[in-house]
């Protein structure tokens, strides 16, 4: 059955390092990786963006590294954050002319999705050395030399949220946040450890948490109300991180990897859909589309709309059951619908292959949602928690 | 007339950090900088290089970092050469198939010379910390955190050397090396006259050239021994950072529009910077950068190299010699550059003239004209006595 009918993966792009003013890896030097892109970000790095989400139809989730949009110098002698807390002035630094620019291209788009990622992507001594490409987690140098990474007292996370918003708002970013997403991922600790975490993001509107979450097998995990959505396994299987020019031509298809299949959060770096020249960017652009609509014509697979829609629908993938009685096809959304979680909606979708198409439907409203070359996907609004499909 | 008649400077590119197999930039993990493009490298690497070089017709200058080739795990255990002298294990890792294909293109690239920069750009302590990436000096921390940098004894530059050879030998390369390029190039600080015995070295070697760019330097050319020095643009971050790949050469400015660098003849860059992130894209950017080199060709007080002989011999002329100008003929002196021993020196010269003063009749040396560009004319003299006098 499996072959023939499928609750398909809504596959939502995510591009970590977004809003980096220089793109420079000066990890060479105690700087942060940052983007990757040996150039200053222009407007038409968000452009490419917002245009390819564009043509897919879908927010594209776009975690923010805000530090280096510090106009008030917020950063200026605070310990922890920078690698040059003495000397830290980006009041003085930024080219305001491109800021400017680059800013109102973000916010004017209706396909960037911003998401937390970071104030400086690390975390650093009072002298400026850093001490890990982790911002939000701290660790413990032992004795045999291994290290004991640990969650951050609340206080300490709720500093950095703070500072974060402090900045974002200080250059009138006004689009509401409700995605984290780790910098360098998340250690390998036992889930209850980042409970805490969860309930503060949840309190601040943060409802979605997606890393690689090597500790989980499921592609999602509810915690205190925070959906924990499992990316593939590390970005660099698709792309390096630090690629630009990107030629997707040489990406393989997202479900050739079949143990990722199920994991909703395709995750990449914004760097790899630019060029060296930003008056370039486009001239991937139709590549790009054609391979996520390559994507969107793999069964089993589906572009997601935005966060919100990528997470509802993977509930149902994880947790809805589906079986065969007497010619029709029964799911089973009982377990989805005991969840407790409230960002959860009553519908989803479910993809049947042509020559297996559905004809009536108890338990839901049904309507075609998207017809592709060899199947075709279904919407679901539900009623009740067991649906019947007749064919 | 002033402005009108000169030595044009022979344009001659020279690519760093050619030869890496990996091109990532690893130094945040201890390993070296490599051509840092974050994928491996391919064929089509090489035959970028190759086919810039044939549009042109120069044999552009390729220093090579030859240690990843190591097929024989010579560098296991030798201290000071690599990040992993116990681990190392090259034989195994080496993708031969792909590096067999790299060693074809670039032994059969016509424009492509190589020349010696290092085995790994860089020297390392017994557990493989890296202390610099000078592998051609020796460094020193002060009490102060400030480094001191030393020149190695001629028996370490020997053996440095030798340890390239052999692994270059190993794969069968066959092109003849005769110029080195130092990695990181010489401390700004290093007096000239401590380069002698590398220079004492490298004449034995067969190394004639020696492209530089430290900021120290005044002139574009210092004769050490029977090594010239060659000064090097600046610092390839003014045209492009090392390690950019996908550049528009549209977004270069002309090599001549930076008044300093005018008078220096190597063009540094890197080999990243002519290539993409897909090889198989490579060759899009080639007629860009074609009209990018053509159109410095066309600017007064510029020349296209032939090769790195050429670039020198041309260079030393450039340094040495005058024109003066007088009412209906030129004089151009050669004396100071006739009395230089240097075995790279060639009886012969450009000088360019702008159009409308061209010449009609030279005495004292041999003249063809060599080029013709939209405002200006390239002359060749050859046979010449130290002083030609050119008749308008």
């Amino acid at each position: 059955m499996d072959n023939l009918i499928r609750i398909p993966t809504a596959m939502q792009l995510c591009l970590d390092d977004v809003a980096w003013h220089n793109g420079a890896d000066l990890r060479a030097i105690g700087q942060p990786s940052r983007s990757g892109i040996p150039r200053m970000h222009a407007p038409e790095d968000y452009k490419i963006l917002n245009e390819i989400g564009k043509a897919m139809d879908m927010k594209i989730v776009c975690p923010l590294v805000i530090g280096e949009w510090d106009k008030e110098n917020v950063l200026r002698g605070k310990v922890g954050y920078t690698y040059n807390p003495h000397g830290w002035d980006r009041k003085n630094e930024i080219d305001y002319k491109t800021a400017q620019k680059c800013f109102e291209e973000a916010e004017n788009s209706e396909y960037i999705e911003y998401a937390l990622h970071g104030v400086l992507h690390g975390r650093y001594d009072e002298n400026g050395k850093q001490l890990s490409e982790r911002e939000f987690f701290d660790f413990e140098r032992l004795e045999n030399g291994s290290v004991r990474p640990f969650c951050f007292p609340l206080e300490k996370l709720r500093e950095k949220l703070d500072i974060f918003f402090e900045i974002y708002h200080n250059f009138g970013f006004t689009k509401k946040i409700r995605t984290f997403v780790s910098p360098c991922g998340v250690p390998t600790l036992p889930m209850e450890d980042f409970g805490e975490y969860a309930k503060e993001f949840v309190s601040r509107g943060i409802h979605y948490w997606t890393n690689g979450w090597m500790q989980l097998e499921e592609p999602d995990y509810l915690l205190n109300g925070m959906l924990i959505l499992k990316e593939n396994g590390g970005s660099s299987d698709y792309a390096e991180w630090d690629a630009y020019d990107y030629d997707p031509a040489e990406l393989f298809d997202y479900s050739s990897n079949f143990a990722q299949q199920k994991r909703s959060v395709y995750g990449m770096h914004w760097t790899n859909f630019l060029r060296y020249n930003p008056e370039n960017n486009m001239d991937y652009f139709k590549d790009w589309v054609k391979y996520f609509k390559r994507q969107s014509e793999i069964f089993g697979l589906m572009i997601s709309r935005d966060i919100g829609f990528s997470a509802n629908q993977l509930m149902y993938v994880s947790h809805a059951k589906l079986s065969f009685e007497e010619g029709k096809c029964i799911v089973d959304v009982s377990k989805v619908s005991k969840t407790d979680y409230p960002e959860k909606k009553n519908e989803f979708y479910i993809s049947f292959k042509n020559g297996f198409l559905p004809l009536k439907c108890e338990g839901a409203k049904m309507e075609q949602y998207e017809c592709k070359k060899n199947f075709r996907t279904y919407k679901f609004t539900h009623s009740d928690d067991i649906i019947k499909i007749e064919f | 007339m002033i402005g009108s008649v000169l030595f044009p400077t022979p344009v001659q590119i020279c690519l760093d950090d050619v030869a890496w197999h990996n091109g990532a930039d690893l130094r945040c993990i201890g390993q070296p900088s490599r051509s840092g493009i974050p994928r491996k490298h391919a064929p089509e690497d090489y035959e970028i290089l190759n086919e810039i070089g044939k549009a042109i017709d120069m044999k552009i200058l390729c220093p090579l970092v030859i240690g990843e080739w190591d097929k024989d795990n010579y560098l296991k255990n030798k201290p000071g050469y690599t990040y992993d002298p116990k681990g190392w294990d090259r034989k195994n890792e080496i993708d031969y198939k792909t590096a067999e294909e790299c060693l074809e293109m670039a032994e059969s690239g016509e424009y492509i010379e190589y020349a010696l920069h290092g085995v790994l750009h860089g020297r390392y302590d017994e557990n493989g910390k890296q202390l610099t990436e000078r592998e051609y000096f020796d460094v020193k921390k002060n009490e102060d955190g400030t480094l001191s940098f030393f020149c190695l004894s001629e028996d370490e530059v020997n053996e440095r050397i030798d340890t390239f050879y052999h692994i270059y030998n190993s794969w069968g390369f066959k092109k003849k090396i005769r110029s080195f390029v130092a990695p990181c190039g010489v401390p700004n600080d290093m007096p000239f006259e401590n380069l002698k015995g590398y220079a004492d070295v490298f004449r034995k070697r067969g190394f004639l050239y020696w492209p530089h760019a430290a900021m120290g330097m005044d002139r574009a050319a210092y004769l050490l021994g029977d090594v010239l020095l060659l000064r090097k643009n600046g610092c390839s971050d003014d045209y492009a950072p090392w390690n950019v790949y996908d550049i528009d050469p549209m977004m270069l400015y002309d090599y001549s529009s930076h008044l300093f660098h005018q008078k220096k003849s190597i063009y540094g860059l890197h080999m990243t910077n002519f290539i993409r992130y897909n090889p198989k894209n490579n060759m899009e950017n080639l007629d860009a950068w074609v009209k990018y080199f053509r159109r410095q060709s066309e600017i007064f007080g510029l020349m296209i190299s032939k090769d790195i002989a050429f670039c020198a011999n041309q260079t030393l002329y450039a340094n040495h010699s005058s024109i003066s100008l007088e009412r209906d003929r030129c004089i151009i002196d050669t004396s100071e550059t006739d009395s230089l021993i240097y075995s790279g020196k060639r009886d012969e010269f450009y000088v360019s003239f702008k159009n409308h003063l061209l010449p009609k009749e030279c005495i004292g040396a041999d003249m063809t004209q060599y080029e013709c560009k939209r405002n200006f004319r390239t002359y060749k003299f050859t046979n010449h006595q130290s002083t030609v006098q050119v008749l308008f």
